[in-house]
């Protein structure tokens, strides 16, 4: 009985003395908080906490990266659950610590790694928004459409890009990413689009649409990264460098992700641009053929030859120097594989040539060496006519839609996607467009 | 033995039981070292806040901003003992907010940090400042305020107000806030003579949402915008007037004491909305220089009754007020066009004259030639009794544009009829849309 009393006084006394110190010298003591749920890069989260734990007794919290820097979130507790909505998008596949700080100067930790909110739902369009991951060569996020009946779909799939194009520069990324959403037909309003959205759900084959900046500039035109221009593709150190190398990152990281959902898709993809995303497109394609299967493009305005009648082409009039500026040789077996429809309309006022693009003052004078003047259709059938001269309109088909200006129309999305569709497999099939736009 | 041992151990539980109850309560009240800081933070952006110097050799673990016991989102990024911090959200201000920071060593710290739209005004630089939304004055939404270095010795002492225009419908209002952003530094009529007069300058960031476009053309004060009785865009004329207020009392705080009237510019969408204005509220302006007029002072035209935006027979209805016609006879006037402008409709339109307002104008005017409605346009205010208040010009060479000679004119403009009271016209207003010498403008020499 003593004994026992003793060894229990023993017990107390070392606990109390333990309390005690922790009281005088206030430490406190990192702990793990041990949460469930996803942290999602791109939207709100919620994490479920420990019935223990007492949200009332927060006096401080923070979302952290690897690089210790405080990211802006709202956080909110409500029922057992932490709701983290993070201001700007988070960097998937990154890791982020959740620092919680109590009444008591207890901390709480927990790591998490940023993901991507997936789901595909056969019976629906399903929209997915993949978050930047400059691990994996991409600084911004793009958006996946999978249409209804892709994971149904057992025919050989490719996966359809189209470039985004806002229409206007803007430092906003929301502006960009509303201006994707529209062309996803994901928006309360629809206009536009390079026929991406069609070609895809008639396909039933993935739709990938990134939100590349357009940045303000001191010139009013912005830094034109949607027309991947020559300013655009010589930019080093910025976050847009190489939108061009970036776009095929995005391509792989969401052939990956499609196939962990059951999706495989060829290597090669199917690309529409209109106006600066079929600049971007256009110029895609000479960058990088063995990537692209066919293309459907309102521009027409590099060509596959470093010069033409002692005018020397250089980039983003020809191949001159895409050697030497961004180590690519141009690749022309490649190149007359792909599957071409370049369209415009006959009302057509764009310049494509130089108009908002930034691309030195070489490029224009060599502009001005190649066409005698502005006009159209003399400029539209010079270039047809240098392409013969330059032996490259294999696969090509060409196309002026009658009463329509710089626009496109259903009847455009639907010969575009009838485009496609003859040239999925390995023979080069003209179609017959319709000769007005409406 | 025992005995004691019990008694010694009741003592020493209660005993470590006060102590440990004690601290639990300390640390609810106390437990935040309290540091005293000169620095302040900013109602829109970034701040620096900086630390006593003992926290360069501090890991800072967590930073919290607390205001009502609500956590403010932020970005926070430490440098040595200066954390910049970029909340998410307006802060609010002249309010107080609470900066929380955790150290490694299980330290922390509370700053008291009060938040400012304008804590004080170097003269001797140009500040372009974002004021935040103040619904509790009256305007749903931010606008810019420009302070042109050497302001306080400038003898002009007016406000500057042009709308913004952002040309085009975004549901992103940060689209809107860029455009707003140039015009009240470079991009504008308005900007530039408040820049050249070192007049302060004000422009809003109204909304002009692409989702139902044709109900929210903001920037030209349709009727259905002025008819809104739901949301935060609900009378934009009142919450431009609350802004001029806000604005008014920022500068006097900072010393620069504003005549209660204000110039008005604008080109387009912004010129309407400042000819509509003019009409609305003419008692908060003292001279327009613009390219929009399509309103007019009277209730109707030769029978046609002019309901709003055409003229003021609804004018009560509309705004809540009759219209003031001894202060509209007060505004000096100055509108413009160019030759070639072919703009100016004439027709129904989505977003502002419905299909009666088209058929009156038809009526007024009879012909499709905007050379000749522009005339009938002066005629009739002339007819009117206004034709000492405004004058009309036309731009040679240009069309839907605005001409560089007008940046000239709205100079002289604006400088001649600075003081309320007397009506002066442009003697010599430029012909050439293209006309540019600043080297004219002596006040430029000075920049």
């Amino acid at each position: 009985m003593k004994k026992h009393i003793k060894i229990s006084v023993l017990i107390i006394c070392v606990f109390l003395l333990s309390a005690a110190t922790a009281v005088v010298s206030g430490k406190s003591k990192v702990k793990k908080l041990s949460v469930t749920g996803s942290l999602y890069a791109t939207q709100k989260s919620s994490l479920k906490l420990p019935k223990t734990f007492d949200p009332d007794a927060v006096t401080g919290i923070s979302l952290v990266d690897e690089k210790n820097r405080i990211i802006s979130a709202k956080f909110e507790f409500r029922s057992e659950k932490l709701y983290i909505t993070p201001s700007n998008d988070l960097l998937g596949e990154k890791k982020y610590t959740l620092k919680i700080f109590m009444k008591d100067n207890t901390r709480y930790q927990a790591e998490l790694t940023a993901e991507d909110y997936i789901s595909i739902n056969n019976n629906k369009h399903s929209y997915i928004k993949v978050s930047a991951k400059p691990d994996k060569g991409f600084n911004y996020p793009y958006y996946l459409m999978v249409p209804k009946g892709t994971l149904s779909n057992t025919d050989k799939k490719y996966m359809v890009v189209e470039p985004n194009n806002t229409g206007f520069p803007s430092d906003s990324m929301e502006a960009h990413e509303v201006a994707v959403l529209i062309h996803l037909h994901n928006y309360g309003y629809t206009t536009g689009g390079a026929g991406g959205y069609q070609v895809a759900s008639e396909l039933k084959m993935p739709l990938l649409i990134p939100v590349f900046p357009r940045p303000l500039s001191e010139d009013g035109l912005g830094v034109y990264v949607h027309a991947l221009d020559r300013e655009v593709m010589t930019a080093k150190g910025v976050d847009y460098e190489r939108p061009n190398l970036q776009l095929i990152a995005m391509m792989e990281d969401a052939k990956e992700l499609l196939s962990k959902q059951g999706i495989k898709l060829e290597k090669k993809v199917l690309m529409v641009g209109f106006s600066a995303s079929g600049d971007f497109v256009n110029r895609f394609m000479f960058l990088h053929p063995e990537w692209v299967k066919a293309v459907a493009s309102s521009s027409s305005t590099i060509f596959p030859a470093s010069e033409y009648n002692g005018i020397k082409l250089n980039y983003p009039l020809g191949t001159a120097d895409m050697k030497s500026l961004f180590g690519i040789k141009f690749n022309a077996k490649e190149y007359n594989k792909i599957a071409k429809y370049i369209y415009r309309g006959d009302q057509d006022g764009n310049d494509y040539t130089e108009d908002w693009d930034k691309n030195g003052e070489e490029y224009v004078k060599a502009i001005r060496k190649l066409f005698k003047d502005e006009t159209q259709p003399y400029k539209w059938n010079r270039k047809i006519q240098i392409m013969d001269d330059l032996g490259y309109n294999d696969n090509y088909q060409y196309h002026i839609y009658k009463g329509i200006g710089h626009n496109i129309s259903e009847k455009m999305h639907e010969d575009i996607v009838a485009f496609f569709k003859a040239n999925l497999g390995d023979k080069f099939t003209k179609i017959t467009p319709h000769e007005y736009a409406e | 033995m025992k005995k004691n041992i019990r008694n010694m151990l009741i003592i020493l539980l209660t005993c470590m039981s006060c102590l440990t109850i004690s601290y639990l309560k300390a640390s609810a009240a106390d437990s935040f070292q309290t540091i005293k800081s000169d620095s302040y933070l900013n109602t829109v952006g970034s701040s620096s806040v900086k630390l006593p110097d003992a926290f360069k050799k501090k890991q800072i673990d967590g930073i919290s901003l607390v205001y009502n016991d609500k956590f403010i989102p932020i970005d926070a990024v430490v440098n040595k003992n200066i954390i910049t911090i970029t909340p998410s959200e307006y802060l609010k201000n002249k309010k107080t907010y609470y900066l929380r920071i955790f150290t490694s060593d299980d330290g922390q710290y509370e700053l008291k940090l009060k938040a400012y739209d304008l804590k004080s005004i170097d003269f001797s630089k140009r500040t372009v400042v974002l004021i935040p939304p103040k619904p509790e004055k009256g305007f749903n939404f931010p606008y810019y305020l420009v302070i042109q270095k050497d302001m306080d010795k400038s003898k002009y002492k007016r406000l500057m107000v042009e709308t913004n225009n952002t040309g085009r419908p975004s549901d992103v209002l940060a689209v809107h806030q860029e455009s707003a952003y140039n015009t009240a530094i470079s991009g504008s009529v308005g900007g530039y003579v408040a820049e050249v007069l070192k007049m302060p300058m004000l422009v809003p960031v109204f909304p002009r949402p692409l989702t139902d476009w044709w109900d929210n053309y903001y920037h030209t004060l349709p009727r259905v915008v002025m008819q809104k009785t739901s949301g935060d865009g609900q009378r934009i004329d009142l919450q431009l007037i609350a802004m001029i207020e806000d604005a008014r009392e920022l500068l006097d705080s900072n010393g620069i004491k504003l005549e209660k009237k204000i110039f008005m510019t604008g080109f387009s969408a912004s010129g309407q909305f400042a000819n509509r204005f003019t009409v609305l509220h003419p008692e908060y302006v003292r001279a327009v220089f613009h390219g929009g007029f399509t309103m007019y002072p009277t209730d109707e035209i030769d029978g046609n009754i002019l309901y709003y935006p055409l003229g003021t027979a609804d004018i009560e209805e509309i705004s809540g007020e009759e219209f003031n016609l001894s202060e509209y006879k007060k505004v000096v006037q100055f509108v413009y066009t160019g030759d070639l402008d072919k703009n100016d409709r004439i027709v129904e339109t989505a977003e502002d004259y419905n299909a009666y307002d088209a058929e009156i104008m038809h009526n007024i005017y009879k012909t499709e030639d905007p050379m000749k409605i522009w005339a009938k346009k002066e005629e009739l205010m002339k007819k009117l009794g206004f034709g000492k208040n405004i004058q009309f010009h036309i731009y040679q060479g240009i069309g839907h544009g605005i001409p560089t000679a007008a940046f000239h004119d709205a100079i002289d403009f604006f400088k001649a009829n600075y003081k309320d009271g007397k009506i002066e016209k442009l003697k010599n207003p430029k012909k050439d849309a293209w006309y540019w010498h600043p080297e004219e403008i002596p006040e430029l020499n000075g920049l």
